[in-house]
């Protein structure tokens, strides 16, 4: 049996009869409202990112991209240009770098991050040309400052551009 | 247009007539205009499914030809077909008017134009912008090429590139793309990567309407195309927005499916759910957030719960086995951590709290994803008083699991070359919480809708009005109780 003393006070149940039915719907508009200015905010900030991204991106299509790909990591354009024009469409190639790195590094500045994407770039951009398990005669040499002892078994045929050529290995 | 850009477009359109026969099959469609409000999710479930599909002719040594995509896309539609004649499904129906009808829809057709304006504004970045994420150029792309060009799954390649036990869906697909147009156009297949943000927006759209008011709807899906990330990092042609997308739109089918109980859903859930699984390894660990998040929200005890969530996640993972098959009975490396993931978990638990503290500063960084996400959390948190909890437990139990997992991902692979860093060049973890911002996006709109809808329906004549307009486009009737 309930008694007066655990009757509860009348602002409690005003309070629990109100907030169900207005403190939802005024948090859910606030939240919508957020949501609005956030987008509001974002837009023209938005609409530049996308036109500078545009216009960023004219003109980088050359070779499928392989060139701005080459910029990205700091390798020659003459150089990507030569593998994809002297090397036929469906012949074999290895890609060549010195054995001491570090020194290719120091000696000619280049940067570590151009060694290691040299030969996964070379292998999607020149797609289908393929990847040669063996440096056999007849496959082709993309040398990026790889070391002399290829010159005993190389014919180059291109000049050197950006620490790179091309060659086909004759013997 | 270039001849490369339409060779995607006509694909694409392939994968929207597959999907059609599909939702024509599993529902029906009533009239031209539920078709247009539908079409995103006939869209995904027909890229999903054919995608799906074509991993599976490499695996088997096949080609992608022409005529074999053609034929993957014609039977899945076909087989869409079908079901509909069996089950008697309704052709659409001429529209009397396109008008609007109603002006409560002014607010949210002019929003779903200016996020129509700000994805044509993407389009033009899309179709030009060149590959130069590494990622994409090291392996994706390259394994996409060499399904193109060499058939099957060359051992030249798939031995020795990254990621050998990485599934193919995205490979496949971009494969698909360089056949229809004519040459591996890394380059034009941005418009492929664009048109699936499309399809978000479309699908979300599509599969928000019976269960979220629009005008919350549009504005999600608008700051989805105005998130910084999009558009610095859509365009890499990596597996992590397709990932995201898929699962984002699974997780919103499953919802749906929860409180509506309309069983067409269930099918893009599948289809979607297992495209996240062939995506990327990291849709294993999407897609037990999604059906631990549906078995608790739909009910744990119920045989509907567990037929419709578990079993169809189970159907979801069949098109990974061969690929599974493949890879394991080649002795390919897993890329799991030496000892196990099990071991890996324990030795660095040590590394759990920077984990956590990384996946939280770059999931809440609101230079990366605006505050989607802290919308969506608090929206949850009030619905949680409501008798019907159901969207905010189904929500905080999917986005609770993906956080605690993308931070056990974190420490369980640490290591000299994976550092639980912020750098992007190192750790992806600023690419994986998209999951979870996407997932924050298609919620948001429904925990909101509940929210306003509490009012409205206090009054009995406004349950009388709910209860004869169960149909009504806009219409948060679903969540209410």
């Amino acid at each position: 049996m309930r008694t007066r003393t655990f009757r509860r006070p009348k602002y409690d149940r005003h309070v629990r009869l109100r907030l169900p039915s207005t403190f939802p719907a005024v948090a859910g508009w606030a939240l919508v409202t957020v949501a609005a200015l956030m987008l509001l905010v974002r837009l023209p900030r938005a609409v530049h990112s996308f036109s500078a991204a545009a216009a960023a991106a004219s003109g980088r299509n050359e070779l499928v991209g392989a060139l701005a790909t080459a910029d990205s990591v700091d390798m020659s354009d003459a150089f990507v240009r030569d593998a994809f024009v002297d090397i036929p469409l469906h012949a074999s190639f290895v890609v060549a770098l010195p054995a001491d790195e570090p020194g290719a590094e120091a000696k000619d500045g280049v940067n570590p991050t151009t060694f290691s994407a040299a030969s996964p770039l070379f292998e999607d951009f020149l797609m289908p040309r393929r990847v040669a398990t063996q440096a056999a005669r007849g496959v082709y040499l993309v040398c990026f400052y790889c070391d002399p002892v290829w010159n005993a078994r190389t014919r180059w045929i291109s000049p050197v551009e950006g620490g790179g050529r091309i060659g086909v290995i004759d013997r | 247009m270039s001849l490369a850009v339409l060779g995607v477009l006509v694909l694409n359109l392939l994968f929207l007539l597959a999907g059609s026969g599909i939702l024509w099959g599993v529902r029906g469609w009533t009239d031209w205009r539920e078709f247009g409000a539908l079409g995103g999710v006939a869209y995904v479930s027909g890229l999903s499914t054919v995608s799906a599909i074509a991993t599976l002719v490499p695996i088997w040594g096949g080609s992608l030809s022409g005529g074999v995509i053609v034929g993957i896309a014609a039977a899945v539609g076909a087989a869409g077909l079908a079901i509909g004649i069996a089950k008697r499904r309704p052709l659409p129906r001429r529209v009397d008017s396109w008008a609007l009808s109603d002006l409560s829809m002014v607010v949210p057709t002019a929003l779903a134009g200016l996020c129509a304006a700000l994805l044509a504004s993407f389009f033009r970045a899309a179709r030009s912008s060149p590959l130069t994420a590494w990622d994409a150029w090291a392996f994706w792309m390259t394994k996409a090429k060499a399904i193109y060009f060499f058939g099957g799954l060359d051992p030249m390649y798939f031995r020795q590139l990254w990621g050998q036990s990485y599934p193919l869906l995205v490979p496949t697909l971009a494969a698909m793309n360089f056949r229809f147009m004519g040459s591996a156009n890394t380059t034009a297949l941005g418009v492929q990567w664009w048109l699936l943000a499309v399809a978000f927006v479309w699908a979300g759209a599509g599969l928000l309407r019976r269960i979220a008011p629009a005008t919350p709807t549009w504005i999600f899906l608008t700051l989805f195309v105005a998130l910084p990330q999009l558009d610095a990092r859509l365009l890499e042609r990596k597996a992590d927005w397709p990932l995201d997308i898929f699962f984002a739109l699974s997780a919103c089918a499953l919802l749906g499916w929860i409180l509506t109980d309309e069983a067409w859903l269930l099918a893009v859930y599948g289809a979607t759910l297992s495209a996240t699984l062939l995506t990327k390894r990291e849709g294993q660990l999407l897609a037990v957030c999604l059906v631990v998040a549906g078995l608790v929200t739909a009910g744990i005890r119920s045989r509907r719960a567990w037929l419709g969530v578990a079993g169809v996640a189970l159907l979801a993972y069949l098109p990974g086995i061969p690929w599974r098959i493949w890879w394991t009975s080649r002795h390919l490396a897993s890329d799991a951590p030496p000892g196990g993931l099990l071991h890996a978990t324990f030795r660095n638990i040590g590394q759990a709290p920077a984990a956590f503290h990384l996946v939280f500063r770059l999931l809440f960084e609101y230079d990366l994803w605006l505050a989607a996400t802290p919308v969506a959390i608090v929206a949850a948190l009030l619905c949680l008083r409501f008798d019907d909890r159901r969207v905010a437990v189904f929500f905080l139990v999917a986005f609770t699991l993906g956080f605690v997992g993308w931070a056990w991902e974190n420490w369980a692979y640490v290591s000299p070359s994976l550092p639980i860093s912020t750098n992007p060049a190192v750790n992806p973890t600023n690419r994986t919480v998209a999951s979870l911002v996407l997932l924050s996006i298609l919620s948001a709109p429904v925990l909101l809708g509940q929210l306003l809808a509490r009012r409205r329906v206090a009054t009995t004549a406004d349950r009388a009005l709910l209860l004869a307009n169960t149909t009504g486009s806009a219409s948060a009737s679903a969540t209410t109780p």
